[in-house]
């Protein structure tokens, strides 16, 4: 293991870093959802090494919201939602990535969007690597709740 | 002094929240293809890096000193030591050593062992000696290292990814900054 707040230092230079070799907004989040579809892709196949096939969809979206969402963020999802129609409303309700973000109460832009996305790529790869191909959006609310909608596509 | 900065370093290590290296090994490794992808040119990837490593060692640099409890070191060797033992352990969980001092002790090499970054990692045949992978570690030292005014130069001089033994890193100290400017000087 390393120190959390390494990966943190890290990450934040990343979204930094993408931000700036992007062309527009649009084109970053594109980029960040791609580099989180790989990591989260990766990583469920190391998680899941001993961990038989499931058999629903419902188990592999556990899965993601307990043992994958602990090792990446040291806490499970607090709350899941669905319509049992394949789309699955997962609250974060202290997302871990925004935790550090301060921000001038002045300031006109206060969109912090692009400190999530990548996390919404990590959801559509770990749900890739089960089999699942989905749509994954992301909603900001209040200071560091995110919700994050998981829409199965057949 | 070494024996001393062993135990600190594993007792901050002990102390501070850990996450699973995996997730960092993975990320950075997205990153670096990216980065790849978007520059084409190698050596522009390097410089990347490393700027990335720099701006991050400028804020490291605080959260060292609150959580090590480290004050001031009396010369460039003790510096060396809190680095290796105190600095790669406490954010990365490694050991580093070390060695290959000049004879002004101004440089010297440090090793790394069980980089975490490069882990499951293996470099194309082209890349290898062109591509400084975990080049962001200079980076970081150098953003550091010059928020407590020290001015260094590092790079990579060995890498287990292009078939070296060991991983290196060189350190130079090319000027100690002085705290203030003198009154009238510009």
């Amino acid at each position: 293991s390393i120190s959390a707040s390494c990966f943190e230092f890290f990450y934040i230079e990343m979204i930094d870093c993408i931000m700036k070799s992007s062309s527009d907004k649009q084109h970053a989040h594109k980029k960040l959802d791609k580099l989180g579809f790989k990591v989260g892709h990766r990583l469920v196949e190391r998680l899941s090494l001993d961990t038989a096939l499931f058999p629903e969809l419902l188990d592999s979206v556990k899965f993601i919201c307990k043992v994958f969402w602990a090792m990446v963020f040291k806490k499970t999802i607090d709350g899941l939602k669905t319509n049992h129609k394949g789309v699955f409303v997962l609250t974060d309700s202290k997302f871990q990535w925004l935790q550090h973000l301060s921000f001038d109460s002045s300031a006109s832009n206060k969109d912090c969007s692009e400190y999530v996305q990548f996390t919404a790529g990590l959801i559509k790869g770990a749900m890739s690597n089960f089999g699942f191909k989905c749509i994954v959006t992301f909603d900001i609310q209040q200071v560091s709740t995110c919700v994050f909608t998981i829409k199965i596509e057949s | 002094m070494s024996k001393k900065y062993d135990k600190l370093g594993n007792d901050v290590f002990n102390k501070v929240e850990k996450i699973n290296s995996e997730l960092f090994t993975l990320t950075y490794g997205a990153l670096v293809t990216q980065l790849i992808k978007d520059y084409e040119d190698i050596e522009q990837v390097n410089i990347k890096l490393e700027q990335m490593g720099y701006n991050i060692g400028i804020r490291l640099i605080e959260e060292f000193l609150a959580k090590s409890g480290i004050g001031r070191c009396s010369d460039f060797i003790e510096t060396a030591e809190v680095i290796a033992k105190v600095g790669f352990k406490m954010f990365l969980g490694i050991n580093a050593h070390v060695g290959d001092w000049d004879a002004d002790r101004k440089e010297f090499h440090l090793t790394i062992e069980d980089n975490p970054l490069i882990d499951f990692v293996e470099l194309p045949e082209q890349y290898k000696h062109k591509l400084y992978y975990s080049n962001i570690l200079c980076g970081v030292i150098r953003g550091a290292l010059e928020m407590v005014q020290m001015k260094v130069k590092c790079t990579f001089v060995k890498c287990t990814l292009s078939d070296d033994t060991t991983s290196e890193i060189k350190v130079v100290l090319e000027e100690v900054l002085s705290d203030m400017i003198p009154v009238g000087y510009d």
